[in-house]
C-alpha cells in the first residue's frame, strides 16, 4: 500500500496518488481500493441526489448502497464509500485513464468523504500570506485557482486549490491544507508560469493541467494555518463588462448565504450533518470576515486583482 | 394557504434552527433543507414572534420601537410571516 497525507487525512491507497505528499507508516483515516466491475449496479430506486453540469448533463449520482454511499461519476466511474467513510472503493469504467480516477477520487470523493466523517469543506482555493491565510470561493469557473495561482506565482505559498477543509482550534477557525496541486486552464497556466512542461493533464474530460508543486518544498504548505479572509468570487455572469477591482463588506446573514452554496455535503438527507454545518458555517461567518471581491475577466489583471487583496489584508486588525 | 391576519398566532415548526449573526438571523429547516437570512429589522420581527407567538403583540411591540405608520407596519409582519410560512420556517396555528 502506498501511504498519503491530504487534507490532514492519512490515506492508504493500492495505487499511486503522484500529487499526494507521501508519509510514512501512521494511523490510516481512509483506505483506497481499486477494483474492475463488469456489471453497472442499478441504484436508480437509491439515489437520493443528481448533480448536472452546467450544460444540462448529468454529472454524479449519490445513492445509499449497502449502508454506504454509491458516488457514480456518469459514465466515468463508481466509488463505494463506507458508512463512516473509512473505506473508498474505485471502481472504474473501461479505458478510463488512470489520472482521472486520481483526480475524482483526490478532488470530488474525499471532500465529501471529509464531511461524512464530521468534518466541513469548502469548495475555495486558498493561499498563505504574512496576515494569515486566504481563500477563494466561488462557482466553477469563477477564477479562484487562478487567482491562488497568481499568488503562488508571486511567492505566497498554496494551500488548497478547490477544496478547503477547516476547522475550529480555541475558538479560531483554521485551514488545513489539501494536496500540492494547482489545476489551472491553459491560459491562466501559461499566463502565470508559462510553457515549462512542469504540468500534466487533470482528466479527459476537461483540458485543464494540473501544475506540479510537490517537489518544490516553498510552494505549499503542510500545516494548518488560521483563516484570515474569505472572498467569494463574484458570479461572473452577473459582473460581465466590470472595468476595475472591487473589494466589498459583506452582511453577516450574505456570509453566511454564500458559505452555504460553497460547502461540502455528502449525504443532503442527514439532517445532524446539516444542523452541525449550519452551526460551524455560523462560527465562521463570526470569526472570519467575508469579502466579496468582483474583477475584469482579463488575466492581465492578476496583478492589480493581487494587490487589491494584499491592500485589503493590511486593515486586519493585529491581534494582541 | 389561508390569508393571514394580524390576529393569528404562530408556533416553529420542529426541524427550523436558526442563529443570530451580528443583528441579522439566519435559518435553516432541516427537513427541506431550505436556507434563509433576515435582516436587522425581520430578525427584530422573528425575535417578538419566538417570544410571543402573537402576531398582534409583535405589531404592538415593533409601533413602540420603530417610528412606522401601523397601516404599512401590519402588513410588513404580515408578509414577513407569509414568506416564512412559505419556506416552512413558521406555521400558523389554527
Amino acid at each position: 500500500m502506498y501511504i498519503y497525507k491530504a487534507y490532514n487525512l492519512v490515506i492508504a491507497s493500492d495505487k499511486a496518488l503522484p500529487e499526494s505528499v507521501p508519509v510514512d507508516k501512521a494511523e490510516v483515516d481512509v483506505q483506497v481500493l481499486h477494483t474492475s466491475s463488469s456489471e453497472t449496479l442499478d441504484i436508480s430506486s437509491k439515489c437520493f441526489m443528481h448533480w448536472h453540469l452546467s450544460g444540462g448533463e448529468l454529472w454524479l449520482s449519490i445513492a445509499n448502497v449497502n449502508g454506504g454511499y454509491l458516488l457514480r461519476f456518469n459514465e466515468i466511474a463508481d466509488f463505494f464509500v463506507s458508512k463512516y467513510g473509512k473505506e473508498i472503493f474505485c471502481m472504474p469504467k473501461p479505458e478510463i485513464p488512470k489520472e482521472t480516477i486520481q483526480h475524482l477520487l483526490l478532488d470530488q470523493v474525499i471532500p465529501l468523504v471529509i464531511n461524512l466523517k464530521g468534518g466541513e469543506a469548502l469548495h475555495a482555493s486558498a493561499v498563505r500570506t504574512p496576515q494569515g491565510v486566504i481563500a477563494f470561493a466561488g462557482l466553477t469557473g469563477s477564477g479562484k485557482s487562478t487567482i491562488a495561482g497568481s499568488f503562488l506565482q508571486a511567492g505566497y505559498p498554496l494551500i488548497s486549490d478547490d477544496c478547503l477543509p477547516l476547522i475550529e482550534q480555541n475558538q479560531d477557525i483554521y485551514a488545513i491544507p489539501a494536496y500540492p496541486g494547482l489545476r489551472l486552464r491553459d491560459d491562466s497556466l501559461e499566463y502565470l508560469f508559462g510553457n515549462n512542461g512542469n504540468h500534466k493533464s487533470v482528466a479527459h474530460y476537461t483540458t485543464k493541467k494540473r501544475l506540479c508543486i510537490e517537489k518544490r518544498v516553498e510552494a505549499f504548505c503542510e500545516e494548518p494555518q488560521l483563516l484570515k479572509r474569505l472572498y467569494i468570487i463574484a458570479d461572473p455572469a452577473e459582473t460581465d463588462g466590470e472595468t476595475e477591482v472591487m473589494i466589498e463588506g459583506f452582511f453577516p446573514k450574505d456570509s453566511f448565504m454564500a458559505l452555504v452554496k460553497c460547502t461540502f455535503r455528502l449525504d443532503i438527507t442527514d439532517q445532524k450533518m446539516l444542523e452541525r454545518q449550519f452551526h460551524f458555517l455560523k462560527r465562521v461567518v463570526s470569526k472570519v470576515p467575508v469579502q466579496q471581491l468582483t474583477f475584469p475577466r482579463n488575466l492581465n489583471f492578476l496583478p492589480a486583482i493581487r494587490e487589491a487583496i494584499l491592500a485589503d489584508l493590511k486593515t486586519i486588525k493585529v491581534d494582541c | 394557504m389561508q390569508t393571514l391576519s394580524i390576529d393569528d398566532k404562530v408556533k416553529i415548526p420542529e426541524g427550523v434552527i436558526f442563529q443570530k449573526v451580528g443583528d441579522e438571523t439566519v435559518f435553516l429547516n432541516l427537513g427541506t433543507g431550505i436556507y434563509f437570512g433576515l435582516d436587522p429589522v425581520g430578525s427584530r420581527i422573528w425575535d417578538l414572534l419566538v417570544e410571543k407567538g402573537i402576531l398582534q403583540s409583535v405589531f404592538e411591540t415593533m409601533k413602540e420601537e420603530y417610528e412606522v405608520a401601523s397601516e404599512e407596519l401590519k402588513q410588513d409582519i404580515l408578509h414577513l410571516v407569509q414568506e416564512l410560512q412559505t419556506k416552512k420556517l413558521i406555521e400558523v396555528i389554527p
